[in-house]
């Protein structure tokens, strides 16, 4: 390690330990987890190399492959991107309840967005009657399927930042992202029998 | 010993997941009738059923866990 590197790392701020965190900290995970969407429908076209044969072969397997395994992974990896700014960035560290919570915002956030996307969509493309539909069943499912899994990995995270372990967080984001993969195989396949 | 920041994660949780329980049962009696034109065949509404009682059992399990950490505690 060069010793203007090792510099900077010790000249780097203390964690400031707080009890819970302040209202910017939530809004900032709340922003952040809506903004993720964006960074998650980037990386799931990234992964275009891994659908393309699939859409070749079949279109429904490359679909299944997208919704049951990729988007889950990726989701649910850049949803607590703010927790992880917070704790990088502002230097905060917090008891792993309130990291918890935050990932609770979070997930809040990117629900909001995705669904105000589907229906937009749907809004454009199929009507009213059809929209209004598509924000009922996902305010009662998706919306809290994506609370719950941030709120593990912000659990997660916290259990990590605050026993240094990282197979922690690795047990709770591969809760949540089996919890996903397994919904959305759950919801695909609701779909193709009705 | 169950820790504290565990027993307050599996109360705040609990709602969320009764709630998503509860979720499926609305989409089966009152979305899927109406958006099918028909009622859902008896294995869509039996794997939907399951769904809902597996959140809501999740949620009651997490509850009843918080509340027995709660009273070890005291």
């Amino acid at each position: 390690m060069s010793k203007g590197f090792a510099r900077y790392l010790r000249s780097y701020p203390e964690y400031i330990p707080l009890d819970k965190p302040v209202a910017s900290h939530y809004l900032f995970c709340f922003m952040l987890g809506a903004l993720s969407g964006f960074v998650a429908a980037w990386g799931n076209t990234l992964y275009i190399g891994i659908y393309a044969p699939f859409i070749w072969v079949s279109r429904k397997a490359a679909s299944w492959l997208g919704a049951c395994l990729i988007a889950p992974v990726i989701e649910e990896l850049v949803k607590p991107l703010g927790l992880f700014m917070l704790r990088s960035e502002e230097r905060v560290k917090l008891p792993t309840i309130e990291w918890a919570k935050l990932g609770l915002v979070a997930g809040l956030g990117f629900a909001l967005l995705e669904n105000s996307f589907y229906v937009v969509r749907a809004l454009l493309e199929q009507g009213v009657a059809v929209a209004l539909v598509l924000l009922a069943v996902r305010t009662v499912l998706s919306l809290p399927m994506h609370v719950v899994n941030t709120s593990v990995v912000g659990y997660g995270f916290g259990w990590w930042s605050n026993t240094n372990e990282p197979a922690r967080y690795g047990i709770c984001l591969s809760l949540a992202i089996v919890h996903h993969g397994v919904y959305n195989a759950f919801v695909l396949y609701l779909g193709e029998i009705t | 010993m169950m820790s504290e920041s565990f027993r307050r994660f599996a109360r705040m949780l609990s709602p969320i997941l009764a709630l998503m329980g509860l979720g499926w049962v609305v989409l089966l009696v009152a979305i899927a009738p109406h958006e099918l034109g028909r009622q859902p065949t008896r294995w869509v509404a039996a794997l939907v059923l399951s769904a809902a009682v597996l959140y809501i059992a999740v949620g009651a399990a997490l509850l009843a866990i918080s509340v027995w950490g709660e009273r070890g505690k005291s």
